[in-house]
């Protein structure tokens, strides 16, 4: 085989970047108006379980199914967006992760729809589902040269990398639109903002929606990439995950959680050789992180400097 | 011709009254200065014209419409802007960015317009750039359009905050003491400033301590003492009123000297 | 049987008290959520299980080991992953919380390096040892609780409002520069206040440890999340607020086992606070904000 050094584990891991590019996004997306929401992993819930059922109960097809999870996701966003108009600060950082806590423990006790804390299993996966399809169509995966196994985790992989992609130009795009002014206008004095006519209340409400429907989408995929999901994936410790993304990323532009979702996804992996310790090491990389440049990676001035060189250096040819 | 009017607004704060009854109208057209000692009820005016807080009582309208239920961003796309007086600008973004964000009034482009960069959101981004460019021109800002907002000195956050306020073109102006702690020489600029608001045919509602500067760029003047309008007229007039001597320029004689 | 309910409920809800008095003297002087408050509980509970149950010693010793483990980590908290934040500009309130995040994963897997992922059993000698008070069935083990969890909220209220240090301290939750013009050491403050809440932390550790009689690394969380929704609830800051939102959470949950799913037992705490702070914003002992000026 030509490409034999195409591991599907690497794959994998790649794959999982994406997610996480994409939960990473989903926070900042609701804190560049200034509301910090950790109910993203009960976002990201909401969307696997409403895909997970309906493409494995219900025989729809996958791309509805995400489809139809992100939006259920949105819904639930702005459902919760509204009442979270009233609190500011940890308030709403804490009321949210409550709702992420409450959103689990229904599905955990929701056993006839959800499976419990069992999960569900068995649903189908993109990349399996794409070879199925094809190999009706007369295709098979060893007429390019790839081994089965290789050519699902390589379309995972590419599906993954266009959803992400998507996502994170859609945002670059409306962060530099009269949309995304008046989201960094709302985070830096909302009082200023809604006196320069900024219908503060509307865009609190889209922010949070959109952060939802990106988590519920990202949660989609996932159940898709990984064909089993339980409760236990949608924890504390994923919300508390998704934070770490975006605030050591840089919570300041949203290339920063693309940034954090790309390092902290390959940081454990580069650590497993010592691997009792990777986690403790994550920690403490955390910390001095917030003592020495609390901002994150990412911030706009590196931006600045880094876009300012490249035109340099455009103009010096 | 009447752009706004007043007609017995009141504010009361828990038991204490912000402002009692107070009725003035704004003519098209003119600089109105709103003077009166510290704590006489001006910001709290402002305050309650822009909706920051309702009325408790009595009614405010903007070119004949009520604008009580109103929230703030809908009046300013009525028409009428801000200044603050402690300056609120958004510290992080440059200069050109504040400007461009006062813009939102008068743009339109949506989720998927921008997106998408429609030939219509890129015309309108370009109609945004150009007229924030002539405002930085406008202000004395030019130059200054890439710098962060909270890094420019203490009299050009002053003139950027008015310079986002003109952003919305509004028809009404509302400058909350504009010449706060500036010297002598950014004062007459900023009397300058006005005076070039004006002949854009911006209708301006000035509060301000510095006495000189509101008797030379005003045409009206009302007095306020106590959350109450003790006089009304021109600068002349009110000069002369002896229960404003009294309240506010007795004791204050001085500033005009300055 | 409703009595003994009752006694589980008051039990549960003063260690959760005691929990959540924690978080709630932190975020008063220093304005932040430290969230490596539950896993410091946690080490309070094995230290408390190596002397009580694996050394055999006394469980009077078993509290003093969990203080001086827990009131070392509050330290060392509060003087690298919290001191370095102060005062520096860029800093955000989302540093330290990401800061105190970052401890608690640190912790949570230290934990799980010595004492492994599984239960471990958190025995005292006198856990049988039980009476009956007509039909009522009371356990010393529940009245021990009781009564330190009391002691506790007493001296930690005679200290607030009686001592000269605890003056300090709640002049510094006022406002910390007023209190550091007026001559107090706000650094000093801080560490006390970071200390004595940790060692708080480790007693109610060691608390836990005896009432459920099995202890795992798993518990900081919980009772974390627990701690956290109860000072939301009463209020942030707000000592009284913190003692009656534990005890009303631990009623509640025990009532909602005792008599209705013990599935949604670890949902009760958030969906209170959900419903509380929809009411009002500032948690049911909570002052609400004068309005701003704007």
């Amino acid at each position: 085989m030509p490409f034999d050094w195409l591991n599907p584990y690497h794959l994998q891991v790649a794959s999982f970047i994406f997610i996480n590019i994409l939960l990473g996004a989903s926070i900042y997306v609701t804190l560049s108006t200034g509301q910090l929401s950790l109910g993203n992993a009960g976002f990201m819930s909401i969307g696997a379980y409403a895909s997970a059922i309906l493409t494995t109960r219900h025989g729809i097809p996958i791309p509805i199914g995400v489809l139809t999870g992100a939006l259920l996701a949105g819904i639930s966003g702005v459902l919760v967006g509204i009442p979270a108009l009233r609190l500011r600060g940890v308030y709403l950082a804490i009321a949210t992760l409550g709702f992420g806590e409450v959103i689990r423990v229904v599905f955990v006790n929701w056993e006839s729809l959800t499976g419990g804390a069992v999960g569900i299993a068995a649903i189908p996966q993109m990349g399996r589902e794409t070879l199925a399809a094809l190999e009706k169509a007369g295709f098979s995966a060893a007429s390019v040269g790839l081994r089965n196994n290789q050519f699902i985790s390589l379309t995972v992989f590419l599906l993954l990398f266009a959803a992400a992609l998507l996502s994170i130009l859609f945002f670059l795009r409306l962060s530099s639109s009269r949309i995304g002014r008046a989201y960094a206008a709302i985070r830096m004095d909302e009082a200023a903002a809604e006196a320069a006519g900024i219908d503060t209340t509307y865009y609190k409400v889209l922010a949070f929606c959109q952060g939802a429907l990106l988590s519920g989408f990202a949660g989609a995929l996932f159940a898709h990439a990984t064909s089993y999901i339980s409760p236990a994936d949608f924890t504390y410790h994923r919300a508390v995950e998704i934070l770490v993304f975006a605030v050591f990323g840089g919570s300041e532009h949203l290339l920063g959680p693309v940034f954090g979702g790309i390092f902290l996804t390959l940081l454990p992996e580069a650590l497993r050789f010592i691997s009792d310790y990777r986690y403790i090491i994550y920690g403490a990389l955390l910390v001095a992180m917030m003592i020495y440049r609390p901002q994150g990676v990412i911030d706009p001035p590196l931006i600045r400097r880094l876009a300012g060189r490249r035109a340099a250096e455009g103009a010096g040819r | 011709m009447t752009l706004l009017s007043l007609l017995d607004v009141s504010k009361r704060f828990g038991g204490l009254a912000a402002v009692s009854g107070v009725s003035f109208s704004v003519r098209e057209g003119e600089v109105l200065g709103l003077i009166g000692p510290n704590g006489a009820g001006k910001t709290t005016l402002f305050n309650l014209i822009t909706s920051a807080f309702p009325p408790s009582g009595g009614s405010i309208r903007f070119r004949g419409e009520p604008l009580e239920d109103l929230k703030p961003h809908a009046i300013a796309r009525r028409g009428i802007s801000r200044t603050f007086q402690n300056i609120r600008l958004f510290a992080q973004m440059t200069a050109r960015e504040n400007i461009m964000v006062g813009r939102h009034a008068r743009s339109r482009a949506g989720i998927w317009r921008s997106v998408l960069r429609t030939r219509g959101q890129r015309a309108e981004e370009a109609r945004i750039r150009e007229k924030t460019e002539e405002l930085l021109d406008l202000m004395g800002l030019a130059g200054c359009g890439e710098l962060p907002a909270g890094k420019l000195p203490y009299g050009h956050q002053r003139r950027l905050e008015i310079a986002r306020a003109l952003a919305a073109e509004p028809g009404l102006l509302l400058l909350d003491e504009p010449a706060a702690g500036m010297n002598d020489k950014e004062t007459r600029e900023i009397r300058q400033l006005i005076r070039t608001i004006r002949g854009l045919g911006v209708t301006v509602l000035l509060i301000e301590h510095d006495m000189s500067l509101v008797m030379k760029v005003c045409d009206r003047l009302v007095v306020f003492n106590f959350g109450r309008k003790i006089a009304e007229g021109t600068p002349e007039a009110v000069r002369g009123n002896p229960e404003v001597v009294e309240a506010y320029l007795g004791r204050e004689e001085d500033d005009e000297d300055a | 049987m409703f009595a003994e309910q009752l006694i589980n409920g008051i039990t549960l809800g003063s260690i959760y008290a005691i929990v959540a008095l924690g978080y709630t003297l932190v975020f008063g002087v220093l304005d932040i959520i430290n969230m490596a408050h539950g896993e410091i509980f946690m080490f309070g509970a094995f230290v408390g299980m190596l002397i009580a149950t694996k050394a055999q010693a006394p469980l009077w010793s078993a509290f003093l080991g969990a203080i001086a483990v827990t009131g070392a980590m509050g330290y060392l908290l509060e003087r690298f992953a919290l001191r370095p934040l102060r005062g520096r500009p860029g800093a955000s309130h989302l540093a330290s919380l990401i800061s105190t995040i970052g401890v608690s994963i640190l912790l949570e897997n230290v934990a799980h390096k010595i004492f492994g992922a599984g239960n471990q059993l958190f025995e005292t000698p006198f856990a049988e040892i039980r009476f009956d008070v007509g039909p009522v069935t009371v356990y010393l083990v529940q009245v021990l609780i009781l009564a330190i969890s009391i002691l506790l909220m007493a001296g930690l209220s005679l200290w607030l409002y009686r001592t000269r240090a605890g003056k300090a301290l709640r002049a510094t939750a006022e406002n910390l520069e007023t209190a550091g013009l007026l001559g107090v050491d706000t650094t000093r403050i801080i560490t006390a206040t970071v200390v004595i809440a940790s060692a708080m932390g480790g007693v109610a550790g060691v608390l836990v440890g005896m009432a459920f009689n099995y202890i795992n690394n798993q518990i900081g969380l919980s009772m974390g999340l627990k701690g956290l929704a109860i000072i939301i609830f009463g209020g942030m800051g707000s000592v009284s607020g913190a003692m009656a939102g534990g005890l009303i959470l631990g009623l509640s949950e025990t009532f909602v086992v005792a008599y209705g799913s013990s599935g949604y037992r670890d949902a009760i705490a958030f969906i209170a606070i959900i419903v509380v702070l929809l009411i009002k914003p500032q948690g049911l002992f909570g002052q609400a904000a004068p309005e701003a000026q704007r």
